[in-house]
């Protein structure tokens, strides 16, 4: 008779006769490592472009990661959930044996993490699995930069994202960039030096150079547009820009040491 | 529902309108010093756009119907946006104060004369008629004209709309007046051009157009062109490369340590080593099994 009503009225009878069968949230690979991302097929260099290719306008900012974005629950693409997914089963009456769908959800909370790397904090979402994964590694540059395969499938994409930032930002602390060859000390001063022509060292950048001698060439040309001067000198090394200067009767001892 | 609460409403609705009640307006109006601004200015919105709304064209002679200057027959000059106003040749003007900084060639006093706009409701047009019993050209003044259609007018190079007087079944066509100076091409070619054949077909195999003048012919930046794929394109596709861990990098090292020493041959002291050792052994398994 129970099973018949609980048929009939199956919501009345769930709060009284209720229980989980309760279930480990589990990391699912199969759904991650069976993402794929789609190729573009690219043609050779110097071949026509064909017409259904679109060429983007900016660069990728971060390298594509392997497996792509999630299809499914799609909230983990957001956050680090750590290949963990909605499950899904049944919820069982305890004496008729009654079978309603449930789910079990993932416990995420917002947190805000300090990076020692990056020098400010990262606000994201994770799942408090996650969160004891992080204190054990001790703290989340070291979770998203571990090398092992298990640990960039359950990065996901918003994880790889920030790895990239992380080790970015080591590499650049060991290698500062440099844009200069070496720096003279004139006076009080330490003066960069760009380029070195012959004896000559040059004080500054190509940019400069570059524009010095448009503002030169416009005083004989006023209807040169800056687009046509740079298509025409952009390519060419620093010794033949430095010969036009000279050209252009203009004084080297300006920008050499 | 709008986040403008009900009183919030109510006063913008006023705002809108009239802010000040009529009672507050009168006592400002009697109590205030005396004024030079003058007040006929129109809002943005409401200022005039169409020839229909101005009905006269700098040029057109027009009679004055009211005021001071009433009976006069003068020029239009120009518009005034700002009032909806006309300003006429010979039309009314009032005396104001002049900033120094307004002050135009030849002027030598703050207090000046300056024209007055007049509004196209108080302007009647004068157009000439040829009068047959004469055989002379005549004024007439139109009491009432109306528009109708568009015309491509030569004069101006324009679309204007068609000034007609209605009576009687007859329609009368009223001209705009022509450009003072008539209006110079710069860059076009002729409106004739279009309809010109410059390009017949003589031969089906053979294509006429040189092959240089293709470039002029054809449209450089069309979306079909595409152009060849080059370095530039690719690197739009060329997504950076992530950095090694630190792990990684001794892991790496690690390797290219053990490279390094490479393989070790195996000197005569080791190999009679080995071979003193397997010799032993072999000796001692004789010795259990009783082999000799």
């Amino acid at each position: 008779m129970l099973s018949g009503l609980a048929k009939i009225f199956p919501s009345t009878l769930r709060g009284t006769f209720q229980f989980s069968t309760s279930s480990v949230v589990s990391r699912e690979w199969k759904t991650i490592e069976a993402r794929r991302v789609a190729k573009v097929e690219l043609p050779n260099l110097g071949e026509k472009i064909p017409a259904g290719l679109y060429i983007p306008k900016e660069k990728p900012e971060f390298p594509e990661y392997k497996y792509g974005e999630s299809r499914i629950f799609k909230r983990s693409n957001k956050g680090l959930f750590g290949g963990r997914f909605l499950q899904f089963g049944n919820q069982i009456s305890e004496k008729s044996k009654h079978k309603t769908r449930r789910t079990w959800q993932l416990n995420i909370m917002k947190k805000k993490f300090w990076s020692e790397a990056l020098q400010r904090t990262i606000r994201i979402n994770v799942a408090t699995k996650v969160l004891r994964t992080i204190t054990k590694e001790g703290g989340i540059d070291n979770y998203l930069t571990k090398d092992k395969p298990a640990r960039i499938k359950e990065l996901g994409p918003s994880g790889w994202k920030l790895r990239f930032r992380v080790l970015m930002k080591r590499a650049e602390a060991e290698n500062p960039k440099k844009n200069y060859l070496e720096t003279v000390q004139v006076g009080d001063k330490e003066i960069p030096v760009y380029f070195k022509v012959e004896d000559q060292k040059i004080t500054v950048g190509r940019r400069k150079l570059l524009k010095t001698i448009y503002g030169l060439e416009l005083e004989s040309n006023t209807e040169l547009s800056f687009r046509d001067f740079m298509l025409k000198y952009r390519d060419e090394p620093v010794e033949k820009l430095l010969q036009q200067l000279q050209s252009l009767n203009y004084d080297v001892a300006q920008i050499t040491v | 529902m709008s986040n403008v609460s009900v009183a919030g409403r109510r006063f913008w609705k006023r705002a809108s309108h009239d802010f000040l009640r009529p009672h507050e307006l009168k006592r400002i109006k009697t109590n205030r010093l005396p004024f030079f601004k003058r007040n006929d200015f129109v809002l943005s919105e409401d200022e005039y756009k169409d020839f229909e709304q101005w009905r006269y064209f700098p040029g057109d002679r027009v009679m004055i119907t009211t005021g001071e200057k009433k009976g006069t027959v003068t020029k239009v000059v120009s518009y005034i946006n700002s009032s909806n106003s006309l300003i006429l040749e010979d039309g009314p003007t009032y005396r104001t104060i002049l900033p120094k900084q307004f002050w135009q060639p030849g002027t030598t006093s703050y207090v000046n004369e300056i024209p007055e706009g007049v509004k196209p409701q108080d302007l009647k047009l004068v157009a000439k008629v040829h009068d047959e019993a004469t055989g002379k050209d005549k004024d007439v003044i139109v009491h009432k004209f109306e528009f109708l259609g568009k015309h491509f007018n030569k004069e101006w190079q324009t679309w204007l709309p068609t000034r007609v007087v209605k009576d009687k079944g007859e329609v009368l066509y009223l001209p705009w007046p022509a450009p003072e100076s008539p209006l110079e091409r710069t860059g076009a070619s002729g409106e004739d051009a279009n309809s010109e054949r410059s390009y017949y077909v003589d031969s089906v195999v053979h294509n006429q157009i040189p092959k240089d003048a293709l470039k002029d012919i054809r449209n450089p930046y069309s979306k079909y062109k595409r152009g060849t794929f080059e370095q530039r394109h690719l690197n739009k596709f060329t997504a950076p490369d992530m950095p090694l861990s630190e792990t990684k990098k001794a892991y790496l090292s690690e390797l290219e340590a053990k490279k390094a020493l490479g393989h070790k041959k195996l000197t005569p002291e080791v190999k009679d080593f080995i071979g003193g050792r397997v010799k032993k052994f072999v000796e001692s398994q004789k010795k259990d099994l009783n082999i000799q």
